[in-house]
């Protein structure tokens, strides 16, 4: 266990955790014991620089969720202030909606582990790409959201309610929730991890919270919410201003793990679900855009690792941007 | 002194082997036709490392392959056996010394007819943890790792179907099967066997464990400095090495590869992108398992610092978090302190993992 950290002066980027602000001992729940409720009003990050966080209460453009299940939605996994390991099904029934993620750039796919141009002269070998999904919910016509479980081929609820996508392995490139079968108008989830989720220690925990999901940070600053890493061939500034990062890892707010930090996503388009069998829609996911937010004109003032890596500044500035980007968009 | 360092060590061991029965014997441990076998020292049990996932090793076992004391018994006489080798000169155990965290001490093994692989040979700790094997992870469990290096023609060159041959002609591992995995040996079961001997390796009693549990009688300053610079970004060594189980488990390019060398993962997946990565390795008992690097080309512990602190070798594939790193002597000696403490010494010399002496 990790209890003798706490309030340790755990040191990133030179500069002492424990001076991260809400970054102390109040932050170190236990799995499955809720950690702390703060973040509970759906509060914005924005205060911090920070993404609109959707988690547990509000829904993607600050819309309401309805568990809309058949189980009390506060005694699963997802809600805010609780992150167990295997939380309460909001619904026995409904209809498999895949939502298989495809990287693309500039409308091309964008092909993990090979070379893909990204400017003349200038191309991308992705070495490592990952993302959390969280707080799944399907919007119904007039905004309402409609919360649902990510779950796996046989339908069993994921741990904690949480989603890896590993471009690195084809296994886990297809979130799937458990949707009540209606016509919807898209869907939203958080880019990221609950609060609750990302606070505590991977020990102890089971993928994907586990250290092997390669997302973990030295305590006591959460987990990494997207890690990508690259190898990028030509001029790195293409000469315009723009810039490909080589590496981008974003976390949460990690000045204050008690609010919700990842980004808030909503992708739009008409969704039917049927009553029977199952359904798929690929969700694309904007490369482009997330080179862009993490490239994007952010004052990080402040901002404690700045300095320190550009993969985390980037990742910094892809999370306080990434509200404001169609970082994911449904295929034609 | 055999001319083979291998040679020289498979007859060290058998010579630590014969001193440890006189001292048995001595002390009146030793067996006598009227008195019966000695009761092997179980090797099944519920030690977890600090900061590891739940659950013990057993509970890591696949459905198919339960963790029994039996299993891990048998397969801890197989990992042993020069049988399971063509020449019979050659056991897991000639590459896997546990002195040296069931690593090999020379850059690279030699196998039969004194041939010799390109990769060093890994230690053999706390996998029962692990989610992939062999360096470049082409084995998805140790079931399937198991056979491999039997069969390998740099290795011990024995096709299993002959393995199995011979140690289904000896009746003492006829009843060991039978009373294993209740029935004759087959290829499979000869596997599971080994891979539950390798299952029960688990270190957990390290300075570094004793410290994550609150005790930090042999964890002294240095080793906190080290330990709070090694999960910093400015060495930077938790990107793959993250707290408490000191591996992710993941394939990275650390710098080693250069141009037209081994290409590591990229010969599994065929991707570009997986060109000169390797499994991440775990930290437990690292000073006791030198040389380091896939292909042991790293002497020393030091030797490690001096490669990160350069960058690494400056392939272009090299992973973006492998930078230049710029370290104080006194920052490197902590490094090392808490690279240190992460010895189990009771591993190490832990007599459940000696070879049998018969």
């Amino acid at each position: 266990m990790f209890g003798p950290h706490v309030g340790k002066a755990m040191v990133l980027g030179g500069v002492a955790a424990s001076l991260i602000v809400g970054c102390g001992k109040g932050s170190t729940a236990s799995p499955g014991t809720g950690g702390s409720a703060a973040g509970a009003g759906g509060a914005s990050a924005a205060g911090n620089g920070g993404a609109v966080g959707a988690a547990g209460i509000s829904g993607a453009a600050g819309t309401p969720i309805d568990a809309g299940g058949d189980a009390p939605a506060d005694d699963g996994g997802s809600a805010a202030g609780v992150c167990a390991q295997a939380p309460v099904p909001r619904r026995s029934t409904g209809t498999i909606l895949e939502l298989p993620f495809e990287a693309v750039f500039e409308g091309q796919p964008f092909v993990y582990g090979e070379a893909n141009t990204v400017a003349p002269g200038q191309s991308v070998i992705p070495t490592n790409f990952r993302f959390y999904v969280s707080e799944v919910a399907l919007i119904e016509p007039g905004n309402r959201s409609i919360a649902v479980d990510a779950v796996s081929a046989s339908r069993g609820v994921l741990p904690y309610g949480v989603f890896l996508f590993n471009a690195e392995s084809a296994d886990a490139q297809t979130l799937r929730v458990l949707a009540p079968p209606g016509s919807y108008d898209g869907l939203s989830f958080v880019l990221g991890l609950t609060p609750a989720c990302n606070q505590g220690s991977a020990a102890g925990r089971v993928f994907p919270l586990s250290a092997d999901s390669q997302m973990t940070w030295p305590i006591p600053i959460g987990y990494l919410f997207l890690r990508y890493e690259s190898v990028v061939t030509g001029a790195v500034d293409a000469g315009d201003g723009a810039r490909v990062p080589r590496a981008i890892h974003m976390g949460g707010d990690i000045r204050n793990l008690n609010v919700p930090g990842g980004i808030s996503v909503r992708v739009d388009g008409a969704l039917s679900v049927p009553a029977d069998g199952s359904v798929r829609k690929v969700v694309r996911v904007a490369m482009d855009q997330i080179f862009a937010g993490a490239t994007s004109d952010v004052d990080l003032t402040g901002f404690p690792f700045a300095a320190d890596a550009d993969e985390i500044a980037d990742g910094e500035r892809l999370r306080r941007s990434g509200a404001g980007l169609p970082l994911f968009t449904f295929a034609p | 002194m055999p001319a083979n360092p291998s040679a020289a060590r498979r007859t060290n061991g058998h010579r630590r082997a014969a001193a440890l029965a006189v001292a048995l014997a001595a002390a009146g441990c030793g067996s006598s036709p009227s008195m019966p076998p000695p009761v092997p020292a179980p090797l099944v049990d519920d030690g977890v490392p600090a900061g590891f996932p739940a659950g013990t090793a057993a509970s890591r076992a696949p459905a198919d392959n339960a963790l029994t004391e039996a299993r891990a018994q048998l397969g801890k006489r197989l990992f042993f056996d020069t049988q399971l080798s063509r020449t019979r000169e050659i056991s897991c155990g000639t590459c896997h010394l546990a002195d040296h965290a069931f690593s090999d001490p020379d850059a690279v093994s030699t196998g039969v007819d004194q041939r010799t692989g390109t990769r060093n040979a890994p230690a053999l700790v706390n996998l029962a943890w692990g989610t992939s094997f062999f360096w470049d992870g082409r084995a998805a469990t140790l079931e399937e790792q198991a056979g491999k290096p039997i069969e390998n023609p740099d290795e011990m060159d024995l096709a299993l179907a002959d393995a199995v041959a011979r140690v289904g002609a000896d009746p003492t591992y006829a009843r060991a099967f039978d009373d294993a995995y209740g029935g004759p040996v087959t290829e499979e079961s000869l596997r599971k066997a080994i891979a539950s001997f390798v299952r029960v390796l688990v270190s957990a009693g390290s300075p570094y464990d004793r410290h994550l549990r609150g005790d930090d009688g042999d964890f002294g300053d240095a080793e906190r400095r080290g330990e709070a610079l090694f999960l910093s970004e400015k060495a930077g060594c938790f990107h793959c090495h993250p707290a408490g189980t000191l591996t992710n488990e993941g394939f990275f390019n650390n710098g080693v590869y250069t141009d037209g060398g081994d290409a590591g993962r990229q010969i599994v997946t065929g991707r570009t992108g997986d060109t000169g990565k390797f499994k991440v390795p775990g930290l437990r008992n690292v000073a006791a398992s030198a040389p380091y690097m896939h292909d042991g080309s790293l002497a020393t512990l030091d030797d490690v610092l001096d490669h990160y602190t350069r960058g690494g070798n400056g392939n272009a594939f090299t992973d973006p978090t492998i930078q230049p790193l710029t370290l104080t002597a006194d920052e490197r000696a902590d490094l090392l302190a808490f690279l240190g403490a992460l010895t189990d010494p009771a591993f190490l010399s832990d007599p459940r993992w000696r070879a049998l002496l018969d």
